[in-house]
Formats: C-alpha cells, sequence, structure tokens
C-alpha cells in the first residue's frame, strides 16, 4: 500500500479550513424551529465542502457551551452565527462577544442580573469552565466578576440584548489582584491576560483534538504559542495538530456520537442520508443540546456500553432502510478499508474473521461484518 | 512518519474530531488496605442525633434481618438542591434572607418535626416515614459542580484522596457475589458514581436502544457472539482500548437486563409519567428480577435553579415526592419494602442568601433516606447564624460520614473497607434504620 507523508495530509488539512459560510443564510429560525436548526447543522457538519473551520465552530459550541433547550431557537442561532464568525479568530474578541451574547446572558443567568444582588452563575463558569479553570481565581473574584457583569437584559423575540447603565455595578472591584470599575469587556481582557489563561484553552484544546492531555512540556509551548500569537486560534490548532502527541495518541480519541455517525454512515456509503436529530438522542449527543455548562463529557464514556447499544441500533436501522452499498465485498479486508481502518488489532481481526466464518450468507454476512467492525474499538477512538 | 493512502483531509479531521477526554479511570485504582472489618473505631454520636416530636407515620417499615439481601436506591439531585427549600428551618433570619424565595407558589410548607417543616411535595414520603440527615458537606467545599460532583462520587470529601473508583461501585465491590449486574444506573448511561473494582455496574441510558440484543434467530446469535468476541479482554492494549472493549462487554450485561424485566412492568403501577417516575418504574423492576442488582442508581436533573426558583424547585419537589412514593408503594407491593433504603445525594446545596430570583451555589444540604428508617431530622442542622466566608452553610456533617452511615448501618459493610484513610467515618450506623 502506497503512503502519504503525513506532514502533507497536515498541510491541506490546514490550508483549506472548509467555506465558512456555507448556506448561513439559509435558515432564519423562528421560535418553534429548533429542530430544523438542528437538523441544519448537523447536515453542515455532514457537508464535505466544511473543514477545520466547522470542527472549530464544534470545538467552541461545546466550549461556550449553550443549550438551545433552555434558550430556544432564536438565541440559539444569534449565538451560533457569533461562533461561526469567531471560530478561527480570536479568543479575546470571541470571550467579549459571548458576554454580551444572549443565549450564553440566558443560559447561564445573566439576562437580568442586577449589580446591587447579582447573580454568580455566568461569572464562575466563566473563570471555571471558559478561561481559567478551577484554582486561578477566589470566590471573592466570583462575586466581583458577578457583580462587573451585571446590567444585561436579552429580549428573547428577538434576541437582542441592551445594557442597562442603572442596573451595572459602577463602583470600583477588587478583581484578579487589582481595583478598578470593570465593564464586561475589562473583566474579559483581564481574564485573557492572565497566563493560566492561554493554558486553559490550550489544554481543553488539546483534550479535544488529540484525546488526552498535554504533558507539561509540551502545554508550556502551546501555551507560549497562543499568547505569543495574541489568542489567534488558528496557530494553536496548528501547534496542535503540528505536536508529536497529535499521532503519537492515535486512537486515544473517543469518537462522540455525531462524529461516529458521520464516519459510519460514510463507510456505509449513505453519504447523503437525512437524519431526524432527535434520533441521535439514544447516543447522548444533540447537536446544540449539551448535558450541562462543562459541555460535552470527555473521556471513556464514548465507548461505554450504552455507546455501543445505540450504535448497534443505528447500524441495524440503516442497514433494515437498505442504504448499505452493497457493491462493497462482504470480506473482512473490504469492510477495514471502507472503515479506513489500516492498524487493526489482533483481537479485533479474530472477531470479524470469526463472524466471517459463522455467517456464509453474502448480504448477511456484510451487515454482520459492518455491525462488529462499527461497534470495534479501533472505530469508537479515532 | 506515513500515512496509509486512503487517509485524506478529511479523514484527519475526523481524526482530530469530536473526542476527548482525560486518562482513563476504568476502575483499577486501589483503595487503601481493608481493614478487616474491624468496626471497634466507629462509634455513633451520643447525643443530639434522634429527631424528637415528628409527625408521626402509619404504617413504619421495619428493616428486614435478613442484611444480605438489603438494597439501596440512590436519586442523584443533580446541580445542587436547595436544602433549605427541601427542609424548611423556621427562622426569622431565613426569612430576611429570602424575601421572594419562601412564599411557595402553590401550598404553604408542611409540618415536620420542632422548628422544621418541608417542601409540601414531600409530603407523601413525609407520611410513609422519612429521615433527614442534616447540613451533609464537606470541610473545604468548593463552588464547583463538577469539583463537587467528583467528592461526591468518589465518596471524598476532600478531593484530595485520589480515588479511582466511586463510592457505589466500592459497596458493589463489597456486595458482589457474582451476580450478572451488581449496580446499575438507570437513565444517563455509566456513572462515575458506579466505577467498581471488581463487581459488574452499568449504565442504561435508555433500555429499548437494546432491543437486538435479545431477538432470536442465526443472525443475532452470530452478532451477539462476535460481540463476546470484540468485548473480551485483549493482552497489552492501552487503557482506551480496554475501556471499549468493556463498554462492548456492558453492552452483553444489558441484554440480560432486558430479558429480565416482565411484560408486566409496562403495565400501570402507578409511577406518574415523568422522566424520574419511568426511570423508577424500570428500577423497581430489575431490583425485583434475577440480576442480581443491590444498587441501584438514578439521577434527577435540574436542581441548578439560579433563576425562576419558586417555579422549578417547587415542581421539581412534587415530582420527587410523588415518584418517592410511588416507588415505595411499588417495592411493598412486590414485597421488598424492608429490604429497601432510598436515599438521596446532591452535589451541594444553595446560598442561604437568594439572588432576587433563584440562588447560587451553597455548601452543606440535607440527605433523604425513605424505607425502613427512623423517621424525622437526624444530626444538627447548620447554624444560620454562623456562616463561612462566603455566606455559605458550614456542614454539620461529612459526606463520608453520611457514606459511614449508609455502608455500615445499612449493609454491615466496614466504613474504612469503603472509604479513604483517615476519612471521618463517624455516623448514625444501625440508629438510623428502624429494626
Amino acid at each position: 500500500m502506497a503512503h502519504r507523508p503525513l506532514a502533507d495530509v497536515v498541510d491541506e488539512t490546514l490550508a483549506d479550513i472548509g467555506d465558512r459560510a456555507v448556506g448561513l443564510d439559509l435558515v432564519e429560525p423562528s421560535e418553534d424551529a429548533e429542530d430544523e436548526v438542528i437538523a441544519w447543522w448537523f447536515d453542515r457538519i455532514n457537508d464535505p465542502r466544511t473543514g477545520l473551520h466547522e470542527r472549530m465552530v464544534w470545538y467552541w459550541h461545546g466550549h461556550f457551551t449553550t443549550a438551545i433547550d433552555n434558550v430556544g431557537a432564536v438565541l440559539m442561532w444569534e449565538q451560533h452565527r457569533l461562533v461561526r464568525k469567531h471560530a478561527l479568530g480570536n479568543f479575546r474578541t470571541l470571550t467579549k462577544a459571548m458576554l454580551e451574547d444572549g443565549a450564553m446572558l440566558v443560559y447561564l443567568d445573566g439576562d437580568g442580573s442586577q449589580g446591587e444582588q447579582p447573580n454568580e452563575n455566568l461569572a464562575r463558569e466563566l473563570m471555571e469552565l471558559f478561561t481559567l479553570g478551577v484554582g486561578n481565581y477566589t470566590e471573592d473574584d466570583v462575586k466581583a466578576a458577578a457583580r462587573a457583569l451585571s446590567g444585561y437584559w436579552v429580549d428573547w423575540d428577538t434576541a437582542e440584548v441592551t445594557f442597562e447603565p442603572a442596573e451595572h455595578y459602577d463602583r470600583p472591584i477588587q478583581f484578579l489582584g487589582s481595583r478598578s470599575r470593570f465593564s464586561a469587556a475589562d473583566i474579559a481582557d483581564a481574564l485573557c491576560d492572565q497566563t493560566a489563561c492561554a493554558r486553559h484553552v490550550a489544554r481543553r484544546l488539546h483534550r479535544h483534538l488529540v484525546g488526552v492531555d498535554p504533558d507539561d512540556n509540551h502545554l508550556d509551548r502551546l501555551a507560549a504559542v497562543f499568547r505569543g500569537a495574541d489568542l489567534e486560534i488558528l496557530p494553536l490548532v496548528e501547534a496542535i495538530v503540528r505536536g508529536d502527541s497529535f499521532w503519537a495518541n492515535h486512537r486515544s480519541r473517543p469518537r462522540q456520537p455525531v462524529e461516529w455517525l458521520i464516519a459510519a454512515t460514510a463507510a456505509l456509503g449513505a453519504d447523503n442520508i437525512e437524519f431526524d436529530p432527535w434520533e441521535l438522542e439514544v447516543s447522548g449527543q444533540v447537536p446544540f443540546n449539551p448535558p450541562n455548562v462543562a459541555g460535552w463529557p470527555e473521556g471513556d464514556r464514548w465507548v461505554g456500553g450504552s455507546q455501543v447499544l445505540g450504535r448497534i441500533s443505528h447500524v441495524l436501522q440503516l442497514s433494515r432502510e437498505e442504504i448499505i452499498d452493497t457493491n462493497i465485498e462482504p470480506t473482512v479486508d473490504a469492510v477495514l478499508e471502507r472503515c479506513s481502518i489500516w492498524d487493526i488489532s489482533d483481537a479485533t481481526r479474530a472477531a470479524l474473521d470469526g463472524a466471517a466464518r459463522d455467517q456464509p450468507e453474502y448480504a448477511q454476512r456484510l451487515e454482520l461484518l459492518f455491525a462488529l467492525t462499527l461497534a470495534s474499538p479501533e472505530f469508537a477512538l479515532a | 512518519m506515513t500515512t496509509p493512502h486512503t487517509l485524506n483531509r478529511r479523514q484527519v479531521l475526523t481524526m482530530m474530531g469530536l473526542g476527548g477526554g482525560v486518562a482513563a479511570a476504568t476502575g483499577y485504582g486501589l483503595l487503601s488496605p481493608r481493614n478487616n472489618g474491624d468496626l471497634s473505631s466507629f462509634l455513633p454520636r451520643p447525643t443530639g442525633m434522634f429527631a424528637s416530636a415528628t409527625v408521626p407515620v402509619a404504617e413504619p417499615i421495619v428493616a428486614t434481618n435478613n442484611i444480605g439481601n438489603r438494597l439501596l436506591v440512590v436519586v442523584e439531585l443533580r446541580g445542587g438542591n436547595d436544602g433549605l427549600a427541601t427542609v424548611i428551618p423556621e427562622s426569622g433570619r431565613l426569612r430576611d434572607m429570602r424575601p421572594n424565595l419562601l412564599g411557595f407558589s402553590a401550598t404553604e410548607p408542611v409540618p415536620f418535626a420542632d422548628g422544621t417543616r418541608l417542601h409540601p411535595g414531600l409530603a407523601p414520603i413525609r407520611d410513609r416515614g422519612l429521615a433527614i440527615v442534616q447540613g451533609v458537606g464537606t470541610s473545604n467545599p468548593d463552588g464547583s459542580h463538577f469539583e463537587m460532583e467528583t467528592r461526591w462520587w468518589e465518596g471524598d470529601g476532600s478531593g484530595q484522596a485520589g480515588l479511582r473508583t466511586g463510592f457505589l461501585g466500592r459497596l458493589c465491590d463489597e456486595l458482589d457475589i457474582g451476580a450478572p449486574i451488581t449496580g446499575l444506573s438507570l437513565g444517563a448511561g455509566n456513572t462515575p458514581f458506579l466505577i467498581a473494582e471488581k463487581a459488574t455496574t452499568v449504565g442504561l441510558p435508555d433500555p429499548w436502544a437494546g432491543w437486538f440484543l435479545n431477538e432470536v434467530g442465526p443472525w443475532y446469535e452470530n452478532l451477539r457472539r462476535g460481540l463476546e468476541r470484540l468485548g473480551a479482554d485483549a493482552l497489552g492494549e492501552s487503557a482506551r482500548f480496554m475501556a471499549a472493549r468493556s463498554g462492548i462487554d456492558n453492552t452483553l450485561a444489558f441484554g440480560q437486563v432486558l430479558g429480565s424485566l416482565d411484560d408486566d412492568d409496562e403495565g400501570d403501577r402507578g409511577f406518574p409519567e415523568t422522566e424520574l417516575g419511568y426511570q423508577l418504574g424500570l428500577a423497581a423492576g430489575l431490583l425485583d428480577s434475577n440480576l442480581g442488582v443491590r444498587v441501584l442508581h438514578v439521577p434527577f436533573d435540574g436542581f441548578d435553579t439560579h433563576d425562576d426558583q419558586a417555579d422549578d424547585h417547587n415542581e421539581m419537589m412534587n415530582d420527587l415526592g410523588a415518584c418517592l412514593a410511588a416507588l415505595q408503594d411499588d417495592l411493598a407491593s412486590r414485597g421488598l419494602a424492608d429490604q429497601t433504603l432510598i436515599m438521596t445525594t446532591s452535589e451541594f446545596g444553595r446560598r442561604p442568601e437568594e439572588n432576587g430570583s433563584g440562588t447560587d451555589h451553597g455548601t452543606a444540604g440535607p440527605g433523604l433516606l425513605c424505607g425502613p428508617v427512623v423517621a424525622g431530622l437526624h444530626g444538627d442542622a447548620p447554624d444560620l447564624n454562623a456562616l463561612d466566608d462566603d455566606g455559605n452553610l458550614v456542614a454539620t456533617m461529612m459526606v463520608e460520614e453520611y457514606y459511614a452511615t449508609i455502608a455500615e448501618g445499612w449493609f454491615g459493610i466496614p466504613a474504612a473497607s469503603v472509604l479513604a484513610d483517615g476519612a471521618p467515618t463517624n455516623g448514625f450506623g444501625a440508629d438510623l434504620f428502624s429494626t
């Protein structure tokens, strides 16, 4: 089998980030159009014209989490436009925009928070999850930031966000060691200036793209790249993907259900199939609807039994709808090739060979080999 | 490094994909050496334990003496339940701190014990016998959901013990007699709460997704045989591969769960038509099956009431009270009432001072226990006049002590074998239970 240098493929990926505007103007959702919005995005993720940009839209959706169940389609859509705009832009700009985003304000209770009696939810998650990570701020910082983030009101119908100076806490606060009056943008600046911020974002993004945390040396390098680029996002992505850890951790990244489904339907030859997005619910992942403010959970959860259950159910459903490309030879090698598995383990190979022997009948054997290959550890781990 | 010629840009994107995660916690961590059942260090608290003047319970349940048959249902109130709107002290101080939230929208708090009322939604379980362990929390609390959830799941209030298993998982290890499934979580898949070393513990999202595991015919048999081979341990593989193989193995265990559910269980057994009611209805059927389940966990989401607390918390309390009462009645009709303890957990309580329409993250909160329990208040209520520097309650009982009570008092398992070295393990022991 001919081999290409990895660097070429990475170059190609980084050079062609995909069409960031694909179909963006096609949807202007009404309030009850949640299914429509979710389906639209799923189609974009599945669209071969999209690329790295779409990957990063997906990432930021989990980083700056908001759930459509809580905020509805109109606000969610406005936030999505914002994420699409900044996905490969600047982290500081993105953070500032998020602090004035209606969906975020509603999701984390910044909407209507008043300076004298502020709601702490947004302030805490902003520091814990979005910018610094636990241990890099105090409870007093949470309380101070909550005051500084007060004064915003969201109109649910129009997605319009207004700032009421009278509701904002405009006296000086003590925040991260300095005493001053702070606006929401000042809070974002102060957070982005912390060295902990570049490290936190670099660690989270590395974990997302590579599957594991970077070691300390690599994290230092990534954070230095990120800071050196004034928190521009693309240089950080590039440093992660060109880093040794990216390949060294091959098959350490559990595929999340949406990714698994896209890869699986492509392998089966069903690239253009239409899904009811809520069918994804059984797999535990509906775009725009993460389970809590930490975004999509990480780690072994995505290879657990409940995932296998949902996946096999899906494969069987697809094969029942006769979408498997029957031109594929019902052999183990042909199915592995379709599934882009070139490094199969002995144990999985033995299981598939056994299944091929057990099931002599042609079409049924193909279906069985697909079901088992798509359930295998090799396919569950990208 | 080179790659196969089939690898293209799209596959590289897929590889960078949507997965991610920290180092595996697959349940191979080790606890400190067991202390071989030595109970001598365990002394019940001498005073202040027992409730007085509690609203009387019509027919208290007496626990079975057969300790080897005892079962545990854990309802996890996720998001941080507001304990002060659940078990409500009749306190002027609280009224001052809660100008908007103390008036319940529909009904008034109902009497419970001296100086303490209950959310009215809990009246059905009060009337069936409700024990409340007051002020459960940690000595060095954190405001983060995720940090505190982890401490509660691991049974490590300090967050410093570095346990790799969950408290419920370790209970299952102690209770394990080789049953098909000792610990089971319903509704949200796997939970770190149930990570065990040797017992089989599984998390089940929607049981009907596994329909194919009990289909008959040669193709389905071949599928199951193939999954069995894929799920078997293979030598020398990475932690992630091992986790993936054990996930496949667990899938086959789901088949047993499904096979053991009676058709009867689909009928009307009186559970409310809510998500919690559905899961608890399944729970009762599974506890009554031949799987050998001893510990059953059901998450109940939505308690992070920063906003709209009056409506949201009210609704959840009503749901909780109605569902737990239905569960108790159903267990009674199955003859399991004297074997089954129901308890709640929540990662933290909420700030006594409201924020206008809700409450922010707090610290200690009450644990609710239903079944063969000594009804009433247990332990001391946190002092509303002695809050910590963040304006939060100071816990009067450590989460480990709460857990030690379950381990020792309910299951007869020495606390030291399921909690970290040096953890506080005073609790109520068997005194909390009605025998």
